[in-house]
């Protein structure tokens, strides 16, 4: 397992969504989820705290299958992109067309786990 | 894609998510949903034809690429396909619907009844994959 692959893998995957829901589609995320206030004090701490240790758990769990299946650093940037794309969209899009959320905040969701599992596939190719 | 794709699992597994689904957010934990969404079954109206159409695309597309994950790892026994399966669920679905829900406010127990749901369902088409591949 490569520690400090696994460690920045995390750091980007989480920047991804500040980005993602700060300056990109922060606006537009609020209109579609209704949800207009920041978290404050320690709420911030337990959202984002929890927001990267369940990302460490993606990027671990995806260090874990590389480290058995040794993929070349293009098959890890396809494998890392293929999961985010063929099973976390599929997944959270039936969930959406069940609860009726809107195809915006599918799309805006979507696209953050897809950007950012190749985030992730880019530093394990890089580093590991 | 360099494995071979077994195309009467695919589809087998991808209706089982079906199966599941019908049974979860159906005698098992529709009510608690509901109330966890804070909507009521007339609120939800019936599935159009789209919302079923679209979830089994998407189904289908998860099988398949479940199918190419597990055939990577050679020519895995049921206990290993299960645990392939159950580890894509709790290392990749979960956490993102955790980080989704989190960043939403959703409550816990919505989070708790969608992700079991993925769990079980992984987990099913593991079997069917094992058993059918």
């Amino acid at each position: 397992m490569n520690w400090l692959a696994i460690g920045l893998g995390t750091l980007a995957f989480w920047l991804i969504g500040a980005l993602w829901y700060g300056m990109l589609f922060g606006k537009a995320w609020q209109a579609e989820t209704g949800v207009t206030e920041a978290p404050k004090g320690a709420a911030v701490a337990r959202v984002m705290g929890l927001t990267l240790l369940l990302e460490f758990v993606v990027v671990l769990t995806l260090g874990h299958m590389f480290a058995f299946l040794e993929p070349s650093d293009r098959g890890k940037l396809m494998i890392a992109t293929g999961f985010g794309l063929a099973i976390m969209t599929p997944a959270i899009g039936i969930n959406y067309l069940h609860q009726r959320r809107s195809l915006k905040l599918f799309l805006i969701d979507a696209s953050h786990f897809i950007v950012g599992m190749a985030a992730v596939g880019g530093v394990f190719a890089l580093l590991d | 894609m360099g494995t071979e794709i077994h195309w009467l699992a695919v589809v087998v597994a991808a209706a089982s998510g079906f199966a599941v689904g019908g049974l979860w957010y159906g005698p098992l934990f529709l009510n608690a949903w509901l109330a966890a969404e804070g909507k009521t079954k007339e609120q939800m109206g019936q599935h159009p034809a789209m919302v079923f159409g679209g979830a089994f695309l998407c189904n289908l597309f998860s099988a398949f690429i479940l199918d190419h994950t597990v055939a990577t790892y050679g020519d895995p026994d049921m206990a290993l396909t299960v645990m392939i399966t159950l580890g894509v669920a709790l290392g990749f679905v979960v956490p993102a619907y955790g980080v989704n829900y989190l960043f939403a406010g959703r409550k816990l127990k919505l989070f708790l009844i969608d992700a079991g749901y993925w769990v079980v369902t992984y987990a099913v088409m593991g079997v069917i994959l094992e058993l059918l591949a």
